[in-house]
């Protein structure tokens, strides 16, 4: 008899066929639907990952949660709001610290060109002129030298002479003929990829 | 093995071509053998013969069950000769004689007298009826009281009872005057005493009437007056009317079910002695009829119970009502005239006149 | 199949003496059979009704009807007006949608009958359509110029057309199960979208005879400004195609297309007649404006650095200046740059890119974005003041208007 009081060392509820029949329905179906949703309720409970909490100062990191994303178009920089909208004064105070070290920053370019404007009507003239009557010594290059300005803006003051172009479109296409098919196609590509910029693709 | 290796070639009924063409050439080895033992003693095949015939009187060589072989050379020649000939006659009659194109009209062979029927088709005698399908069928106890009251009548008239059956369904003037008499309960044994009339002319329009029924007989009935009761009667048969005279409960029972449309079980036939045990046994409920889905949807359908976005079709919607619903129908048809695929019908003039009444009304 | 007896149904070839029993189904017509289910006060006397089976082979098309079940209504163009109380497509579509009790199924069935399908117009959904249209477009119309008043003339018009557009309309019939009947005529379902098919082959785009008021419009090659495209062409700034020619017979069809747009446009404007407007409106916003539209992504600059440059000029910003913000790998196979494009100490806008001219590039066109597609808010359409008790009207934002180089 004395192996009888031992035997039942494990917990009276997990072994069910010791309990009379009608408790089966009743105590340990609803003690397993309390037991599963506990469990169910810990999985849950995960801490976050550190990188999730506040920047460590002064220490580099790889990880930055949540990832950086390029910003919505929707959000319209506070420049661009109108004086009455609401949106503004609220977006001046959150912003102030941020926006501290525009200056700072790097350029895209090496050097800014400085502008000059000291280009005169009879300059223009004469730059007009020189396209004109003589289009192949003064390309728009040399023009721009001789001028001090940029190529652009000697192709937004004067147009080269109908002749000049063909005779231009006559080279392009010579050297485009010794392409193969590797460097069309990368220029071709090129191009696309260049005209997907503007669809924001 | 070859068959010209196991029978002897003239015996075979079939021989494929090839054998043929090379049996005249070749000897078999049996015949071979024959020859070999060529004396008067019995031949090894005739000794084979007679052991599976067991006796003396074995057929001889010849096939005793098939005609003769096919393969006898001289035969298939005068065949040829026979059939040319005849051939030649029949063109030779000439005018007379036209090539059938169908079989429409042609003398029909390869059936005996007895199957004529099914080449005749169904005819109205084919055609089968139920016993009482000519008559409506009645509640129980209607049915039970006319029932009762008949074969009283024909009791009282001495006829043979079975015979009601005969009638099937009452005029109504009759009707009225069945319902009208009664069976009395008191005389529950004897059929002939217990019907009582309402009054005297009923009571000889009835005998009139039940009289013409089978064999017309001159039985007198005496003292009429007992019959004649002037109180009311139930229109219930009584219970306890005996049926344990089988002619009667077989007369009974016949006319009973063909007024109920019923039919009675046998267990409810044999162990029942009296009408009211007959009448219990019917008492339990028939099956259901079921539910004729079509027919309910159809009257919720008029009612206007059914959601607006069932439509309901009391046959199955075939492909061209599809067709039809969709607008291409007419141009399917149109097509298939126009091509000759679907020949138009020869109409009669009623048919005409009838498409163009029907073509002027709506049919919404 | 081909087309060729089909069109021998419409009346157009037969001579006048082969319908000389028009009279009695003319009488029949108005007499009882059919009564319109939107009341329309001008009765079209000058069209007579033309029954389909006054056939030149008169043998066949009784041979034809004998195989219909409806045999009677086969006389018609199109399904008569009974038939849609009965018909469970049309129910189901009326409930599906969700449409107001008060609009009844004879309507709902009237707007699924094209104008190339029955060419009478009390029983077409013509009207209809063209009322729908007109809401559909207003609607649609204020609520971009409200929600997005600096949106560019280009981008507004294809806007336009992706929320009211043919095709964007005929997705939307699809959606809604609308189905086609394979061919118009009485005894089809009234559920169906009932139109005359296009013969196969025909150029649908050649035939468009052009309405348009535009001077020198047949100049195909010509540019055309998008100002004028505001005053000649339609709401999509595409050129205006001729009307759809009732009166040249049922011979022309329609493309599927059009016809389940037309059929939106009539669901449209038969709400607004029988349940009023705030039940159109509700339907329009359920519907229409309920259908997702980036906008963003309908912009596509050439010169976004340039433009920007200018519209910086125009609002008297300081000139925008492209800086680095971040950037990895500029000696590696796959660099990538962060470009900001600034105006003083104000960002305007941030793109990446595998070149600093791309990151800069679009960086501009963020920028631009950023401008365009300013929408105010507690925005409010004209329109809602048609309701009882609105506000009193606050003008809405009107911008100068997109940049022009």
């Amino acid at each position: 008899m004395a192996t009888s009081i031992v035997a039942p060392k494990r917990p009276f509820l997990t072994l069910p066929f010791l309990l009379p029949s009608w408790t089966d329905s009743l105590a340990l179906g609803s003690r397993r639907y309390q037991s599963s949703y506990r469990r169910t309720k810990q999985r849950l409970r995960v801490k976050p990952d550190a990188s999730f909490g506040p920047s460590h100062a002064g220490q580099d990191q790889i990880i930055y949660n949540p990832p950086s994303s390029a910003p919505t178009a929707y959000h319209t920089p506070n420049k661009f709001l109108p004086a009455d909208d609401a949106r503004r004064s609220m977006l001046v105070e959150s912003l102030n610290s941020v926006t501290s070290n525009v200056s700072e920053l790097p350029g895209v370019y090496k050097s800014e060109a400085e502008r000059k404007y000291h280009l005169t009507p009879s300059d223009i003239e004469e730059i007009r002129n020189l396209r004109m009557n003589d289009p192949m010594t003064w390309s728009r290059y040399k023009l721009a030298k001789r001028f001090e300005c940029s190529p652009i803006f000697i192709a937004m003051v004067c147009e080269a002479s109908p002749e000049k172009k063909q005779m231009q479109k006559q080279v392009l296409e010579a050297v485009q003929s010794r392409w193969g098919v590797k460097r069309r196609m990368a220029r071709e590509d090129r191009q696309l990829r260049r005209e997907a910029w503007g669809r924001d693709e | 093995m070859r068959p010209s290796m196991r029978l002897p070639f003239r015996e075979a009924l079939y021989v494929c071509s090839n054998c043929r063409s090379e049996a005249p050439r070749r000897i078999s080895p049996l015949a071979r053998q024959i020859r070999h033992y060529a004396s008067d003693s019995p031949s090894v095949l005739e000794r084979t013969r007679s052991s599976l015939w067991k006796g003396n009187k074995a057929p001889g060589p010849a096939d005793p069950y098939t005609g003769e072989s096919q393969l006898v050379p001289g035969a298939e020649k005068g065949e040829g000769d026979l059939a040319a000939p005849a051939e030649g006659e029949e063109l030779q009659d000439g005018s007379a004689y036209v090539q059938a194109q169908t079989w429409d009209g042609l003398k029909r062979i390869g059936h005996t007298k007895e199957q004529v029927w099914k080449f005749n088709g169904r005819s109205p005698v084919d055609e089968y009826e139920r016993f009482g399908a000519d008559v409506t069928p009645k509640p129980i106890p209607a049915a039970a009281h006319q029932a009762a009251v008949e074969i009283s009548l024909m009791a009282m008239l001495g006829k043979d009872l079975a015979s009601v059956s005969e009638i099937g369904e009452h005029y109504e003037q009759i009707q009225e005057l069945i319902d009208g008499c009664a069976v009395g309960s008191s005389e529950t044994q004897q059929w002939n005493t217990g019907l009582r009339f309402p009054d005297q002319q009923t009571m000889e329009a009835l005998i009139f009437v039940f009289n013409q029924v089978g064999v017309q007989t001159e039985k007198t009935i005496e003292s009429p007056e007992t019959f004649i009761s002037q109180e009311k009667t139930s229109a219930e048969a009584p219970r306890d009317l005996s049926l344990a005279d089988p002619v009667v409960k077989f007369a009974f029972i016949k006319r009973f079910s063909q007024l109920t449309g019923r039919r009675i079980p046998d267990a409810a036939i044999t162990s029942s002695t009296t009408v009211g045990e007959i009448i219990a046994s019917l008492s339990t409920a028939l099956k259901e009829k079921p539910i004729n889905v079509s027919k309910k949807l159809a009257r919720q359908a008029s009612v206007g119970a059914l959601p607006p976005n069932i439509q309901f079709s009391k046959k199955r919607l075939s492909k061209g009502d599809e067709d039809e619903s969709l607008g291409r129908k007419k141009a399917i048809y149109t097509e298939l005239i126009r091509r000759g695929l679907i020949v138009r019908k020869q109409r009669g003039n009623k048919n005409r006149t009838i498409e163009k009444a029907t073509g002027l009304e709506p049919e919404y | 199949m081909k087309r060729l007896q089909l069109q021998r149904w419409s009346s157009t070839v037969l001579s006048p003496r082969a319908r000389t029993g028009n009279c009695l189904h003319q009488q029949l017509y108005t007499a009882k059979l059919r009564y319109q289910s939107t009341a329309s006060s001008i009765q079209s006397e000058s069209a007579p009704y033309d029954a389909i089976d006054v056939l030149e082979d008169p043998k066949l098309m009784s041979q034809v009807r004998r195989v219909h079940k409806h045999k009677s209504a086969l006389a018609y163009p199109s399904p008569p007006v009974e038939a849609a109380t009965r018909s469970a497509k049309l129910a189901a579509l009326h409930a599906r949608l969700y449409l107001p009790s008060r609009l009844p199924l004879q309507t709902l069935a009237r707007t699924l009958v094209d104008a190339s399908a029955d060419e009478n117009a009390d029983f077409n959904n013509e009207s209809l359509a063209t009322l729908g249209h007109d809401l559909l477009t207003y609607y649609t119309t204020e609520h971009l110029l409200c929600n997005y008043p600096r949106l560019p003339l280009t981008v507004i018009f294809a806007a336009m057309y992706a929320y009211a557009g043919p095709k964007t309309l005929a997705a939307m019939a699809k959606e809604w199960g609308v189905e086609h009947a394979a061919m118009p005529g009485g005894e089809v379902d009234p559920g169906y979208l009932q139109f005359q098919r296009v013969e196969p082959g025909t150029d649908v785009e050649a035939n468009s005879d052009l309405q348009s008021a535009r001077p020198y419009a047949a100049q195909k090659n010509w540019r055309k400004t998008v100002t004028s495209k505001i005053f000649y062409d339609d709401e999509f700034g595409d050129q205006i195609k001729g009307v759809v020619s009732t009166g040249s017979g049922s011979g022309s069809g329609v493309t599927a297309e059009l016809a389940s747009a037309t059929f939106v446009r009539a669901v449209m404007g038969a709400i607004y007649l029988h349940a009023g407007r705030p039940a159109a409106k509700r339907f329009f916003e359920q519907h229409f404006l309920s259908r997702h539209l980036n906008i963003s992504e309908l912009f596509n600059f050439s010169q976004p650095a340039r433009d920007l440059a200018r519209l910086c000029n125009r609002e008297n910003f300081e000139p925008p200046v492209a800086k680095i913000i971040s950037e990895t790998g500029r000696k590696s196979r796959h660099p990538v740059f962060v470009v900001g494009i600034f105006s003083g100490q104000d960002k305007l806008g941030e793109g990446a890119g595998a070149s600093l001219l791309e990151a800069r590039e679009r960086a501009a066109l963020a920028a631009l974005k950023g401008w365009y597609l300013y929408s105010p808010l507690n925005v409010r359409v004209p329109s809602s003041m048609e309701e009882e008790g609105a506000a009193p009207w606050k003008p809405v934002y009107v911008d100068l208007g997109e940049v022009i180089v």
